[in-house]
């Protein structure tokens, strides 16, 4: 290799090959994109994939490290075809992160090709495998004979090597479901987007309650012409409080009194209520050259009319604070009656009996009058073999920070 | 600290770090201005934290949720990067690119101002948020150093000069780099499945991530295949490029529309 030093890396040996085989995969997967009417690939589920994953491991191991010295292995398992296959992935990706990945999107070519799913089509497949052969064979290259210098090396490219396959062997067997929950129902049914159909749980999901604690109401100055919101002085978004000063320009409001939760009686001032029923509700004096006006302003509730004031050509108006938190209060109960309470929450998934379960949305419409809540369930028994890839590859890139740190400190 | 004082800091840290800058080119000959050369840039890097400290103080959550918020953290960083570089390896030139780049950063910052808003949205309460975005921060001020060292280096090839020690640096520091980018990477898969139930789901901030990272690792092969020097250089400097589209170039690509990563507001 150090005769080659100064070549350009085209001319170097392996590489014209290299580049070819990952020109031709990438040809290849698109021709078979356009003959078979944009179906894609299917990864085939258990226990197909996992015999898929065993040939995979075995072809590494049975022929990698016999033939490890053999020309074709060398070059399968070298950095010439990696580079090449880094491209090559590196150039499918750039396609699948500029155009939308969503197989509705586009018609002709772009969706013939499937470049509208790229990470599902055969090009991406192709290349995929052969990476997969590259990593394998530059990690027995590696592992024989076997060195302690290379173990940094090694957990790297068998992490990722491990992850990879998994993940996408593992695709197939991976199964998310939507599972729509309502206020004081059972269900043990859930929406498969892959199949595009209601599918049944081994298990049902009692919702008991569904709540949303939300962040304090905001003062927005609207402005119907440009139909979009006045910035205020202060650049900030201001949470009401009593007392709070506001302004925009030489439009200046003060909040005398602000009510969490209120609803009104006929056409008097609002009353505090529970957070059930009511609105936030403030009250605001608005200065504006010598005019000034007093009065309350809310948002829409149910039964609840919005109120604003209209200041010149705007209108001030009081806007529900963002969720701050949303949760279901849920009862599990599997096919033998066992039954499991639990708080389902966004970023705090649930267990049960194989299945994670996540609070995924709600009616956005209904905000915190929503009695439906939108569970996720997901079911991925091959997660355990993707950490496990993603855990070496976190060890051996410990190792990497270390022998930065130390090669850097000899210079 | 809010937005309305961060232009008047940030002009005074402009302040510091371009007249500590020129004391500092000036102290070659007056050995006299070295000292307080380092006081000036150091104090500039000083209130930035403090800055960034009050404003966080002021949010009430960490402020790494808009671009805005994050390119305070990138400017805050990537100058003691320099300084680190030049007490390590005694290579005094990286720390000025490094305080234009910081000072690039704050101006984008200036053109484009924020809204405070002390509001986080449900996803991105969790225990991954400050891990999975510092980790990426300071891969990413790693990574725009060793590509302010790529340029120099290319400058210096270019005049004909020697640049075996600085092309060094530039490796260590992408080493580096690409190690936390790695990490940043994985914590962001494993806090995905935790608020969106998978790992993995090309969301175009996701792919766009792995092409970053994937440029890097390509960066790693072709230094152990022993590329020209020139083009190596080139490669490492023009990566960077990539990596900005991850962080906030994405945005304004046709795929953002459907991103889940979309935490700016209007």
């Amino acid at each position: 290799m150090q005769k080659q030093q100064n070549k350009p890396l085209e001319t170097r040996r392996g590489y014209k090959e290299g580049i070819l085989v990952a020109f031709f995969l990438v040809a290849a997967g698109w021709i078979i994109e356009l003959a078979s009417g944009g179906n894609g690939v299917a990864v085939p589920g258990w226990p197909v994939n996992g015999a898929i994953f065993a040939i995979l491991f075995l072809i590494v191991f049975l022929v990698g490290i016999p033939l490890r010295k053999h020309e074709l292995v060398v070059w399968l398992g070298g950095i010439p075809l990696g580079l090449s296959l880094i491209s090559a992935l590196a150039g499918l990706s750039i396609v699948g992160g500029i155009i939308p990945q969503d197989p509705e999107y586009g018609s002709g070519l772009l969706a013939d090709l499937g470049l509208n799913r790229v990470f599902a089509s055969w090009p991406f497949a192709f290349v995929c495998i052969l990476f997969l052969l590259n990593l394998g064979f530059g990690f027995v290259q590696k592992l024989v004979p076997f060195k302690v210098s290379n173990i940094q090396f090694m957990l790297f490219h068998a992490g990722f090597w491990v992850a990879v396959t998994g993940a996408l062997l593992g695709s197939a067997d991976l199964q998310r479901l939507a599972i729509p929950l309502y206020e004081g129902k059972e269900s043990n049914k859930g929406y498969d987007r892959a199949l595009d159909s209601m599918v049944e749980m081994p298990f049902s999901v009692y919702l008991h309650d569904f709540a949303i604690e939300e962040y304090a109401p905001m003062l927005g100055l609207y402005d119907p012409v440009q139909e979009k919101f006045v910035q205020n002085a202060s650049r900030a978004m201001l949470e009401v409080t009593p007392g709070l000063q506001v302004s925009w320009g030489d439009i200046e409001v003060e909040v005398l009194e602000a009510m969490p939760h209120g609803v009104v009686h006929g056409s008097g001032d609002p009353v505090p209520s529970d957070s059930a029923s009511g609105v936030s509700f403030a009250k605001v004096r608005v200065k504006h050259g010598e005019s000034e006006q007093t009065g309350w302003v809310n948002p829409q509730g149910p039964g609840i009319e919005s109120n604003y004031l209209v200041v010149e050509q705007y209108a001030l108006v009081l806007l529900t604070g963002t969720p701050k938190k949303f949760s279901s209060d849920v009862m599990f109960i599997d096919k033998s009656g066992n039954k499991k309470i639990a708080t389902l929450e966004v970023n705090k998934p649930f267990e049960f009996e194989g299945w994670k379960i996540y609070q995924a949305g709600y009616d956005e419409k209904a905000g915190k009058w929503s009695t439906l809540s939108v569970a996720e369930g997901v079911k991925d028994p091959w997660l355990p073999v993707v950490y496990t890839g993603f855990f070496l590859i976190m060890a051996g890139n410990l190792m990497f920070f270390w022998q930065g740190m130390k090669k850097s400190s000899k210079k | 600290m809010t937005w309305i004082e961060f232009p008047i800091v940030a002009a005074v840290v402009y302040a510091c770090w371009g007249g500590g800058s020129v004391l500092n080119l000036f102290s070659a000959k007056k050995q006299v201005l070295k000292v307080p050369s380092y006081l000036l840039m150091g104090l500039g890097c000083v209130l930035m934290v403090v800055f960034l400290v009050l404003f966080w103080q002021t949010l009430e959550r960490p402020p790494l949720r808009t671009l805005g918020e994050t390119r305070l953290w990138y400017a805050t960083m990537i100058p003691l990067v320099g300084f680190l570089v030049e007490y390590r390896w005694k290579i005094p030139w990286l720390k000025f690119y490094c305080m234009a780049l910081a000072a690039f950063f704050l101006g984008i910052n200036l053109a484009y101002p924020d809204i405070l808003d002390k509001t986080l949205m449900p996803a991105l309460q969790s225990v991954w948020f400050v891990p999975h975005v510092i980790v990426y921060m300071i891969g990413y001020v790693f990574l725009a150093a060793a590509s302010a060292a790529a340029w120099h280096n290319i400058y210096l090839d270019y005049r004909s000069r020697n640049s075996e020690r600085s092309e060094a640096v530039g490796h260590y520091l992408a080493v580096l780099g690409f190690v936390f980018l790695t990490f940043g990477l994985l914590f962001g898969a494993f806090w995905a499945k935790e608020a969106w139930g998978h790992y993995w789901t090309w969301d175009p901030k996701e792919t766009w991530a792995f092409i970053a990272w994937l440029s890097y690792l390509g960066y790693l092969h072709l230094h152990t295949e022993k590329v020209r020097k020139r083009n190596l250089q080139w490669y490492l400097g023009l990566t960077f490029f990539v990596l900005l589209i991850s962080w906030f170039g994405v945005n304004y690509l046709p795929s953002a529309q459907s991103s889940v990563h979309s935490y700016q507001v209007n």
